[in-house]
């Protein structure tokens, strides 16, 4: 393979995947290294109803590997334990071409444009690490345009009253509304509510050359029979391979990123699985991007530790992995004595964002939307009430008569991150390499389980002024929270003292290193992040490809 | 495998098809969901170890209560004896394993024909079946096509 590049991005995600076809379009060569494979529907499209990346009991199908891959979780009582991918507090985020787009549910999300402001409209709690963003709606607005023209969303345009202003509208129509919007609808409206059809990336028209979407409702966690979701693997990889400019390795491992005595950043070090025998190689280029999701792309920099850099890159300031946060999930079942389920997928047809902002005594909110197609095993693991017994009649007679009359609301947070829920090196526990694996501590600032239990009693009364006979569901706890929307960890700002980049993804201190995933978000919206992630890209992709 | 060796296993498939007993739709027993049980068992040692010891239990509490085993019991006093034992964990651990095995897609081998998906009304939607694709090596038995 060839061994020296302009560009390198490590991680084809969300975000690695646009830059890499933005700077091959601009000419340039890349190399795209992704440490998953690819994955297709005829390959890796079976429905293993409980090992998938939505619920991962017994494995997950979209990597990474359950063996060799390690973090260590620090509970706040201070207890460790050691954790594989697919349990419970590893916080992971799918190893795969295209990464979590190729399993995600494409909620396709502009964030409002207070979201891009908290600290200046709430004040910033103390212990809180909450702040502006070092720029505003009006700066992503057109990239957010480009992502949903390009990826490729469906929605409703003009529905959401508190959305930014908008140039063109969604490519494509909403999806469908069903008889569980209608229910959820009568609910808003006798609330005085605004209420709308979320926004996906998936064809609901045949577009691109690929098909409309076919209803499977098994969207999360599973690669579409359909291709109708648009992921970066099926939009906007074709469109960097197409260029002849850019090299995709997949299977692939960075275990660090070079740099020479003065310590300029010259390339990364890889692993990769060459006919089954691992080959470490040096690759060089005149730029680095990681993109490896908000654990990941810290611990890269922490592990590329050097005698100019004894901490790891861009962590002068120890801002490196500080801020992980990820999305509160408050979310109530609500019981109807009539059939409101519909069996055509995706399933999400209803949101608000009336309680994103404005709410008295809390800061901030999220928004808030009925749920996925639940498959059987999800229903029976989350919607049960938790004084049923979990066996007998009640149980077989809550799922026969239930699957089909129980509804969910539920909504991200956003968050008001602390510094103290962090991504560190651990000291002892070593990966399939023999390289320090990720040290997950901390808990999300209070203030966000205050704003959570508010979101918790919005989603309740939506639920009972819909006509749910009981409502049910789990109060939030303070925790740590990252997982696929996990973010924050390389924020972004105005000065290197309080961040780890510019506002273009720059890794302070080096012309040639830059983030472009999550990591950057100084705060993550009360919204699924991924079309905020797109967008950034979108943004940052073009400056880097004018740079090189 | 041969899991009708173990004494228990008699205590074990009554137990679970008190877990999901059949009604006017099948239960865990008529899907064969006791062997995605008997398969996850074999995989988890732990969980298997406090299993049998629980079930064990069962068959002392039946003969004690009713002097016969468990699986000799009626309907009736073997719901009054797992319900002694509800709050334990490892009867929980079995119950959740049952429901796993019941309402998954068949290839996990414990909802034959996808029948528990009819029963509460889930429709899949896939062209190739319940499963999806499924590379051919994979497939089991009586797997749905």
């Amino acid at each position: 393979m060839r061994l020296d590049y302009d560009c390198i991005v490590v991680g084809a995600g969300a975000a690695g995947t646009i830059i890499a076809a933005l700077v091959a379009e601009a000419g340039k060569r890349v190399l795209l290294i992704e440490r998953g494979r690819e994955m297709s529907y005829a390959a890796d499209g079976r429905r293993d109803h409980l090992r998938n990346q939505r619920l991962s009991q017994h494995g997950h199908n979209a990597g990474p590997d359950i063996d060799g891959n390690p973090r260590v979780v620090v509970a706040p009582d201070g207890t460790e334990r050691v954790v594989r991918p697919h349990e419970p507090g590893y916080h992971n985020n799918a190893a795969a071409v295209g990464s979590g787009t190729v399993v995600y549910g494409a909620q396709a999300w502009r964030f409002l444009p207070d979201d891009f402001r908290m600290a200046s409209r709430y004040g910033t709690p103390q212990g809180s690490s909450l702040t502006d963003w070092p720029i505003g709606y009006a700066d992503l607005a057109p990239f957010y345009e480009q992502a949903e023209q390009q990826v490729g969303a469906a929605g409703d345009s003009h529905g959401n009253r508190h959305q930014g202003a908008r140039g063109a509208d969604y490519p494509m129509p909403p999806v469908p509304q069903h008889k569980s919007a209608a229910a959820l609808q009568q609910g808003a409206a006798a609330l005085g509510m605004n209420s709308f059809t979320p926004p996906l990336l998936i064809n609901t028209i045949p577009r691109a050359g690929r098909g409309a979407c076919i209803g499977c409702g098994s969207c999360v966690g599973f690669p579409c029979p359909s291709n109708a979701k648009n992921g970066t693997q099926n939009t906007m990889l074709p469109r960097a391979l197409a260029t002849g400019n850019c090299q995709l390795l997949p299977n692939a491992m960075v275990t660090a990123i070079d740099t020479d005595a003065s310590g300029k950043v010259t390339g990364v070090t890889l692993v990769a699985d060459e006919g089954g025998a691992r080959q470490s190689r040096s690759v060089t280029a005149r730029m680095v991007v990681v993109s490896g999701g908000a654990i990941e792309t810290a611990r890269l920099l922490l592990l590329s530790r050097s005698a100019m850099h004894p901490d790891g890159l861009g962590n002068a300031h120890g801002q490196v992995g500080r801020h992980l946060q990820g999305h509160y999930y408050p979310s109530v079942y609500g019981w109807f004595d009539q059939d409101v389920h519909d069996d055509e997928g995706p399933g999400v047809t209803i949101a608000t964002t009336d309680f994103n902002h404005g709410n008295d005594g809390v800061v901030g909110g999220g928004m808030l939307a009925d749920d996925f197609i639940m498959l059987p095993a999800i229903f029976w693991k989350s919607a049960l009430p938790a004084d049923l017994p979990r066996w007998g009649r009640p149980a077989k007679d809550f799922m026969r008569d239930g699957y089909r009359r129980v509804l969910s609301i539920k909504g991200p947070v956003h968050e008001i991150p602390s510094p103290d829920a962090r991504v560190s090196l651990d000291g002892r526990v070593t990966d399939r390499f023999g390289l320090p694996v990720v040290r997950l501590s901390g808990t999300t600032h209070p203030e966000t389980v205050r704003t959570a239990s508010f979101m918790f009693e919005r989603a309740h009364d939506w639920m009972a002024a819909s006509g749910a006979t009981r409502v049910w569901g789990r109060a939030p706890v303070l925790q740590l929270s990252a997982g696929q929307h996990q973010a924050g960890t390389c924020r972004m700002g105005d000065a290197p003292e309080g961040s780890v980049t510019d506002q273009w993804g720059r890794v302070w201190g080096h012309d040639n290193l830059f983030v472009s995933d999550a990591s950057l978000h100084p705060t993550n919206g009360g919204f699924n992040p991924v079309l905020t992630i797109m967008a950034l890209a979108f943004r940052n992709g073009a400056h880097m490809a004018s740079n090189l | 495998m041969d899991d009708t060796a173990k004494p228990a296993t008699a205590t074990l498939l009554a137990v679970i098809d008190r877990i999901i007993p059949a009604d006017q739709d099948p239960g865990a027993l008529d899907l064969g969901t006791d062997h995605y049980v008997m398969a996850q068992l074999s995989s988890q040692a732990g969980l298997a170890a406090s299993v049998w010891a629980g079930l064990a239990q069962l068959d002392d509490l039946a003969d004690t209560r009713f002097n016969a085993v468990f699986a000799k019991l009626t309907a009736e006093q073997q719901d009054a004896l797992i319900a002694l034992h509800q709050q334990a964990d490892w009867f929980a651990a079995l119950a959740e394993l049952t429901a796993e095995g019941f309402y998954a897609d068949p290839a996990n081998s414990g909802n034959r024909d996808a029948l528990s998906w009819r029963m509460i009304g889930y429709q899949h939607r896939l062209p190739e079946g319940p499963n999806g694709p499924m590379p051919k090596a994979d497939m089991e038995p009586g797997d749905a096509p």
